[in-house]
């Protein structure tokens, strides 16, 4: 089963950039359950997708749900990705530990420049900028509109990242 | 020209027949944020049921970007296009005419200036 699943999946990379799309919300949630070489498979497939976001896309629509915790704080930051166009849309949860959960929404595009994914996100009447690396989706920082700033540390993809907010 | 008129009819489309904006069309949009020369904000616009998503970045040619975020309506009573936004940490407002798409922004950090829509190559 993993097997044909990354078998799959590399099948669909070679197959060009406008094909990862193809990758729907429910494979990704499978395949994050499976093991953690599927894992990271499904985050290289984000990546490649955010990669070739610019300059546009040919196809709207989710692509699952991305988990990061926000070091050194332990907030646990959840979004849904859609794919709008050239950039893509963040709608999501912002969980702090021990106390209480704040919807959040933003933007993700990839930087050119910096070679770096850029996401932007509003949460709790704050606002915060975020950088990672577009292969790992980790080994990022971020910083607030209150000058607050640490580590973006991915947690996987669908539902098995979401087993993060369940204490 | 054809964008304006896309832009703008679909802003219309959200405010009088809600059921036609529920269809999700979208556009990709353009403005030079003047006072701030080389900043260009550029956004797909998504018509909800009575307003428009705003999903997209702001950027200064050959330098980093960031993602930007917000909303659009059609502000019938002032008759113009109220914009609502955030990138970077900074919320942005600004009004612009419905034909032209041209403006003013402002944001939350007291810089103003102009909005006018450009043609962003790769956009």
């Amino acid at each position: 089963m993993v097997r044909a699943t990354r078998e799959r999946l590399l099948l669909l990379l070679s197959q060009g950039i406008r094909t990862n799309w193809i990758v729907s919300s429910a494979k990704l949630n499978r395949m994050a359950k499976e093991d953690k070489m599927t894992k990271k498979l499904a985050a290289a497939v984000l990546a490649m997708a955010l990669v070739s976001a610019v300059p546009c896309l040919s196809y709207a629509g989710g692509i699952g749900v991305f988990c990061w915790t926000l070091a050194p704080y332990d907030n646990i930051l959840c979004f849904d990705v859609d794919v709008k166009g050239f950039a893509m849309k963040l709608t999501g949860t912002d969980k702090m530990p021990d106390t209480s959960i704040d919807g959040a929404y933003g933007a993700v595009v990839f930087d050119n420049t910096a070679g770096v994914i850029v996401m932007d996100w509003t949460s709790g009447g704050i606002n915060y900028t975020g950088r990672i690396d577009p292969i790992t989706l980790t080994d990022g920082y971020w910083l607030d509109s209150n000058g607050y700033e640490g580590g973006l540390f991915f947690l996987g993809s669908g539902h098995q990242s979401l087993k993060s907010l369940v204490k | 020209m054809k964008k304006l008129a896309v832009f703008a009819g679909l802003l219309a489309m959200a405010c009088v027949v809600p059921s036609m904006a529920g269809a999700n069309d979208t556009v990709t949009f353009c403005w030079q944020m003047q006072a701030t020369p080389k900043t260009i904000v550029c956004f797909n616009v998504e018509s909800k049921d009575f307003t428009s998503s705003l999903t997209g970045f702001t950027v200064v040619p050959g330098e980093s970007n960031n993602g930007a975020y917000g909303s659009a309506a059609n502000d019938t009573i002032a008759g113009n296009i109220a914009m609502a936004w955030t990138s970077g940490c900074v919320n942005y407002t600004a009004r612009i005419n419905i034909t032209t798409l041209a403006g003013n922004w402002q944001n939350g950090t007291g810089d103003k200036g102009t909005l006018t829509p450009v043609t962003f190559p790769g956009y």
